[in-house]
């Protein structure tokens, strides 16, 4: 009970903010660690008091490298229990960083010996050792993931080589001092990519990664050959962003299939890609693609910061990378653009965003967004500038209706009557008769149905999925009046937002708007169109503290910046000269106020 | 455990949210009045008609149309006021009464002219009570008169309502003056108030069998709502207006004195006028007249006396021509046109003689008076309504044939007698 | 010093110019007509310039104490206690300038869309998202202001495009009102209701730099002004100086007497949005003036844990009057001598820092 009111009190007592933590939200490593390291200086001289700050603060560290930590820990003689924690935990993470000896050794029977140790040979049945001879002289051996290699490849053009004595007539050769792994790479294995390495560890990431480990008697190297030849899907078009003009490309689940993707349109030095590794467990590489003289520095920073600070087990695809980096992770709305096509990815670089791809999922994240890029298409700057506009009024009218038609009608007919004309209003009424449900949960009932048959629809395989959404929406729609279960005209409403969320181009947008929608309906049902307008009055001001990557959410209307004409209006592309201003970007101008050459130039609009 | 209390909170904060839907009323809780309609009452002091469509029928979706027909309930009641009126209904229906749909607001003859200003002052307080209502002055009872008002055309009594008052643009019979106009008019000295004149036609004027048609040439618009002489349709007949002098019924004007009226106040927008050919006067030749511009009204003062120069400007297209003169031609067409304008200015005149007669400024003349008098003080001082009997009122018709309809030229008729006319 | 982030001309434009004309959709033209009749739209103009004056002393001021706001400004120039004063009359003053716009808003509410909700029902929910959106801060209300800053001046015209064939210009005559000597002092007296451009003041630390300030006010002022005036000379044009006096909301009822055709009737609900919208934004806002102001009176370095309180003792406040009458009373009253509050103290504040010689320092220039 006393613990309740304690609760209570807490809820309730001030706690002045936590620095600037409201700006940044970012993974915890750095911040922790300088805060901790005055802390631990303090701590020297009057141990004895600060038993249960220790306590703590170890506990924060877990991030910290074990030979600091333990030193710490020593010195203060902290409890046990959190010292053994700490080191188990430690060596957990450690473990596939660090071995106590990370190199090759010459001794062939060691390496082997090594290998066999770290994936677990006789268990791990993926990971496959071969012993052979170079030249039926020397000993060696091969390391490679079965399936992760073209086996073909691997038995073409390394054993093969490898085996054959003629390849190496020159080397063994009186007099000759070159290293066997130096004249391997160089005259026998005829592999467009083959490295030197030392590191064993980085060898074990190139084995899992799909490349063949060379491992030669009395050689202190080891050799890396690129024989990637997992399986994986051909570029196909994209799923959840289709459109009638413009590129038809989508992302594949391979990393480098969707950076080739990119740099297919951009065919700039400039078009920079960045690799870090996230994912503790799972390593998974994440590219950073962004154009260099056009981003601003910052962001990129930024960026690079937040990812480098992950700090998770599993990152698998940019769905999750989003999540770990993106600023406010309780606000409804989207805050970084998760798109499937690469052209949008090229178009959002020349803006001077960054583009984040992941190996895993068939997406990109672009940031920093705003909430006029949740409204745009691929489509739309294909398309004349007059169509572009009007499909882009037209999604602004699908947003509006699937976000507050329910309440609106809720609203109307529970509390504004008097703007319903006259004839609608009686037969509604006429119909409403013989329903015995309150409108509130008239629509509630028919909103999740709806709701059901769309996630359902997803999960019904094949074929019939798609047309079993729509018939069962129509026959559900059909009984549930005629049963007397609803009214009409509210399958109507039902049906017309489901197809305003349709024509939200951003899925994860569409998906808040499907939430934030029910919010909406509440406010109505309480309150009418004044409880509509307090919920989007609060909604608005929740969304304009959202910032992606430093950027406000509407940027460049509240705050007002400058920006291309290409907002909700879409204006003649010729006339889109510069980058938005909310991205600072390094480079403002996208194209010359004349890019319309022909019209104004005498030599026929031709370049110089 | 703070995020359990926090919750809790919330929920609390929830449910007193919830218990906040105190204006959410169901379609279904209401009743929906299309018509007002107040008379004298017999027991009481007052006998209030409200109308409203019954929402029988409607079992599921798909058949809306044509059940409004016939289900039109009508209920009178005698009471002492119209709010204590509408709860004596609530207690044998079962719907609370809403009128926030209304249409129309009817008064009884006798009321009116006893006055209702005491009612129309009063009911604008309720938010339901719209300012876009039309008031209807009907004569004899108003109860009557609602029941007689029926859907006839269409099936929808709420469209009809709708649709009966647009054709007022279309005739010039009756103005859809709206409860809100009379409020303000009556409220302020810039003129007087309007109500469109509605009566029960009981078919009484009708004679049956086949007559002569040899009968004076009269207007189409010389009749009081009424006295129409026909035969089928809906019973209820709108024509006229009648004209007040704060909230008391001084008189009413027919059909044409309508026209005028509407022409002088800018609302005229369209009627078909039958005036007699100026070369054979036992024929007609009819016009699609409209308001060409806004009425040029100036007024001054000759000492306290005001006086008003009015000019109306119309134009118009021939529409038939029973006798085969050319009027499309450049000499004739004066002539048709000065007949016109001067049946018009006769009219106008006598319209204007009229409601001075009763000293009823509906004509809005005070509006353009008010623009000479710097200060209201000033200006209620003058008291412009009392001095508007006085006034001397010159009246002028600009009108213009602008087209002929689908005739340039008016052939002659051959029969064997040779060509007729000339 | 308090962290409130940095807004734009823009969105300071909005933020003052929707909370001083909203207040064109409560009982106030109504409260005009009947002391100048015909000429209220004139009236109001003549309170815009007065009010344009008021704000050019406040930048005198702001000018003399560069990057200081006005809490600080009084401080700097009358000391600390008379300064204490002077900023505890601008918050009291502030509180009951709110209070009474909540209230005068819940009243007419519930006079014209929700007839049985309780007044403190419609409060309490208002106050609630208030104070949400108070804790997002400034730049979150500025923005959002901003955002529907022209969707509230469409649904503005929109009432009063539609409405169309109502209006009568001769319902503008006689062309003095009750006298043009009545309309003239009545119009400078009125111009607190214009007073709010003084917060600007307030949050002057939010702007960037004097110039945006004054940008910021002017513009807002001849914006603020310019649809006070049509919306009191069309709500005049459409009804009269007799029943003009009488409408609770003038406002409210020229969109309820839109008729276009058989459609396009009985809207007024949908004007409901701009009205509610426009009101929240100015509520939130000068809430969030009031708290900030408190805080720098007395220093307090975080205003979010006062937030509540404030909306709570708001609420009180807000709740004291007995009826629409005593409210309309307050608020004509506010109105009338608000400009002692809002213009006389930096007026008097400048006199003496010119008499005492006191002037602040730019760090800039440090």
């Amino acid at each position: 009970m006393a613990n309740i009111f304690q609760t209570m009190k807490n809820v309730f007592t001030y706690k002045p903010e936590k620095g600037q933590a409201f700006e940044l939200l970012e993974g915890s490593t750095e911040g922790v660690e300088r805060e901790n390291t005055p802390e631990a200086a303090n701590l020297k001289p009057g141990s004895d008091t600060s038993d249960k700050t220790e306590g703590t603060s170890a506990e924060q560290t877990k991030d910290i490298p074990a030979e600091k930590n333990g030193k710490k820990v020593r010195e203060k003689k902290t409890p046990l229990t959190v010292e053994e924690w700490n080191k188990q935990k430690n060596d957990e993470e450690a473990s596939p960083d660090q071995t106590e000896e990370g190199l090759v050794s010459s001794d062939l029977s060691a390496n082997l010996q090594k290998i066999k140790k770290e994936f677990g040979i006789p268990y791990n049945t993926d990971v496959m050792t071969r012993k052979f001879k170079i030249a039926r002289k020397v000993n060696a051996f091969i390391t490679y993931v079965d399936g992760m290699v073209d086996s073909t490849f691997v038995s073409d053009f390394v054993l093969r080589q490898l085996m054959e004595p003629r390849n190496f007539e020159e080397f063994f050769k009186e007099g000759n001092t070159e290293n066997i792994s130096d004249y391997i790479n160089e005259n026998v294995i005829s592999v467009h990519e083959v490295g030197k390495m030392k590191d064993l560890n980085t060898i074990y990431f190139q084995i899992l990664c799909g490349d063949t480990a060379l491992f030669i008697d009395g050689a202190e190297m080891c050799l890396i050959i690129s024989t990637r030849g997992y399986e994986k899907r051909s570029v196909e078009k994209p799923v959840t962003e289709n459109v009638v003009m413009g590129s038809q490309e989508g992302f594949t689940e391979n990393l480098r299939t969707n950076l080739t993707l990119v740099r297919k349109i951009i065919k700039n030095k400039n078009l920079i890609t960045e690799m870090i590794k996230v994912g503790k467990t799972n390593q998974a590489y994440i590219g950073i693609m962004y154009m260099n003289g056009i981003v601003n520095q910052e962001v990129i920073k930024e960026v690079k910061r937040r990812l480098n600070s992950i700090d998770a087990a599993f990152v698998a695809g940019d769905g999750m990378v989003g999540q770990f980096i993106e600023d406010s992770p309780f606000m409804i709305f989207p805050q970084t653009l998760t798109t499937e096509r690469p052209d949008r990815v090229a178009s959002f670089l020349m803006e001077g965003k960054v583009a984040i791809i992941s190996e895993g999922a068939p997406f990109a994240e672009v940031v920093p967004i705003t909430f006029y890029h949740l409204l745009q298409t691929s489509e739309d700057s294909m398309v004349r500038w007059q169509y572009g506009s009007f499909l882009r009024i037209i999604r602004v009218f699908g947003i509006m209706v699937s976000a507050f038609l329910p309440a609106m009608y809720v609203a109307l007919t529970l509390f504004h009557q008097e703007m319903i004309p006259t004839e609608l209003l009686a037969s509604i009424a006429r119909s409403k008769e013989e329903v015995p449900f309150p409108t509130i949960v008239e629509i509630i009932l028919l909103e999740i149905s709806f709701e059901l048959i769309r996630e359902g629809g997803i999960r019904i395989p094949g074929v019939i999925g798609q047309t079993l959404g729509i018939i069962g929406a129509l026959i559900l729609g059909q009984a549930a009046v005629a049963a007397g279960l609803v009214s009409p005209i509210l399958i109507i409403i039902v049906a017309v937002t489901g197809l305003g969320s349709f024509a939200i181009p951003n899925y994860p947008f569409g998906l808040s708007l499907r939430v934030v929608r029910f919010f909406f309906t509440f406010m109505a049902a309480i309150l009418g169109f004044y409880g509509i307008s307090l919920g989007l009055f609060l909604m608005a001001c929740v969304a304009c503290n959202i910032k992606s990557f430093g950027v406000p959410f509407f940027a460049p209307v509240a705050p007002k910046t400058k920006s291309a004409p290409d907002l909700v209006m879409r204006q003649p592309i010729w006339k889109q000269e510069e980058r938005p201003d909310f991205l600072n970007p390094a480079n403002r101008r996208k194209q010359s106020s004349n890019s319309r050459g022909w019209e104004h130039k005498k030599n026929g609009g031709k370049k110089q | 455990m703070k995020r359990v209390i926090c919750l809790l909170l919330l929920l609390s904060y929830m449910c007193i949210l919830f218990t906040g839907c105190f204006d959410a009323q169901e379609v279904t809780e209401w009743a929906y009045v299309y018509s007002i309609g107040m008379e004298k009452g017999v027991t009481d002091k007052l006998r209030m008609t409200v109308q409203m469509p019954s929402m029988k029928g409607g079992k599921g979706g798909g058949s809306e149309g044509g059940q409004e027909q016939g289900n039109i309930e009508t209920i009178t009641i005698d009471c002492p006021s119209f709010y204590a009126g509408v709860n004596m209904i609530n207690s044998f229906v079962s719907r609370q009464i809403n009128y926030m749909h209304a249409k129309y607001l009817v008064f009884s003859e006798s009321l009116a002219r006893e006055g209702i200003d005491s009612y129309i002052t009063a009911f604008i307080r309720g938010r339901q009570i719209r300012r876009q209502m039309n008031v209807i002055i009907t004569k004899g009872s108003a109860s009557d008169f609602l029941k007689a008002h029926s859907v006839a055309i269409s099936s929808s009594l709420s469209k009809k309502q709708q649709n009966l008052m647009d054709q007022g643009s279309n005739t010039g019979f009756f103005s859809d003056v709206t409860y809100g106009d009379m409020l303000d008019e009556a409220k302020a000295p810039y003129g007087q108030p309007i109500a469109i004149l509605a009566a029960i036609n009981d078919e009484g004027k009708f004679k049956p069998g086949e007559g002569t048609g040899q009968l004076p040439f009269k207007t189409s618009g010389d009749y009081y709502a009424g006295d129409l002489a026909r035969r089928g349709g809906s019973k209820a007949e709108f024509l006229g207006t009648a004209i007040f002098d704060g909230g008391k019924m001084v008189g009413e004007l027919n059909g044409d004195e309508t026209r005028i009226l509407l022409m002088l106040r800018n609302q005229f927008h369209r009627a078909f006028y039958a005036v007699r050919d100026p070369k054979m006067p036992n024929k007609t030749i009819t016009m699609d007249v409209r308001g060409q511009k806004n009425p040029n009204i100036k007024v001054r003062f000759e000492g306290d006396k005001p006086v008003i120069d009015a000019k109306v400007f119309l134009e118009g297209d021939v529409l038939a021509i029973q006798s085969t003169i050319d009027y499309e031609s450049k000499e004739l067409k004066p002539i048709l046109e000065n007949e016109f304008r001067k049946l018009i200015k006769e009219q106008m005149d006598k319209t204007i003689k009229k409601c001075q007669l009763v000293n009823s400024d509906v004509f809005r003349f005070g509006s353009f008076a008010a623009m000479h008098f710097p200060t209201i003080p000033e200006w209620e001082e003058y008291n412009w309504l009392k001095r508007f009997k006085d006034a001397q009122v010159n009246t002028e018709v600009d009108f213009r044939i602008r087209r002929t309809g689908t005739m340039l030229k008016s052939s002659e008729l051959f029969s064997t007698e040779g060509k007729k006319g000339e | 010093m308090i962290k409130e982030g940095k807004i734009g001309v823009q969105e300071a434009i909005a933020l003052i110019a929707i909370t001083i004309s909203v207040k064109v959709y409560f009982t106030s033209p109504s409260y005009v007509a009947k002391v100048v009749g015909t000429s209220s739209w004139y009236m109001t103009l003549i309170s815009a310039a007065t009010a344009i004056v008021g704000f050019a002393v406040l930048c005198k001021l702001l000018k003399r104490f560069p990057e200081k706001d006005l809490v600080e400004a009084f401080e700097q120039s009358l000391g600390r206690i008379f300064g204490f004063v002077f900023s505890l009359v601008l918050v009291l003053f502030l509180l009951i300038s709110t209070a009474v716009m909540i209230r005068e808003f819940a009243e007419v509410l519930k006079v014209y869309a929700l007839p049985l909700t309780p007044p403190s029902f419609v409060i309490g929910i208002l106050l609630t998202v208030t104070v949400l959106v108070c804790i997002l801060g400034l730049e979150s209300i500025a923005r959002a202001a901003r955002l529907f800053a022209y969707y509230i001046l469409a649904g503005f015209l929109i009432v009063i495009v539609l409405a169309y064939n109502n209006y009568d210009y001769h319902n503008l005559f006689p062309i003095f009102g009750y006298g043009l000597d009545k309309t003239v002092i009545y119009g400078i007296s009125r111009s607190s209701f214009y007073g709010e451009v003084i917060t600007l003041g307030i949050i002057a630390t939010s702007m960037q730099g004097l110039s945006h300030i004054k940008k910021a006010g002017y513009t807002a002022l001849i914006i603020s002004g310019l649809t006070t005036a049509i919306a009191l000379g069309m709500s005049m044009m459409a009804f009269n100086y007799a029943t003009g006096q009488e409408i609770t909301s003038r406002m409210y009822v020229l969109s309820r007497i839109i008729k276009i055709g058989g459609f396009l009737q009985r809207l007024d609900p949908f004007f409901l949005f701009t009205w509610c919208i426009g009101t929240m934004v100015g509520i939130s806002f000068l809430l969030y003036c009031t708290v900030s102001t408190y805080c720098k009176t007395f220093r307090i370095r975080d205003l979010r844990p006062t937030i509540l309180p404030w909306a709570i003792i708001l609420f009180t406040v807000s709740m004291i009057p007995d009826d629409l009458t005593t409210i309309a009373g307050y608020v004509q009253i506010l109105r009338q001598y608000g400009w002692t509050i809002f213009f006389g103290l930096p007026l008097i504040t400048l006199t003496l820092a010119v008499i005492r010689k006191k002037k602040g320092t730019s760090q800039r220039c440090q």
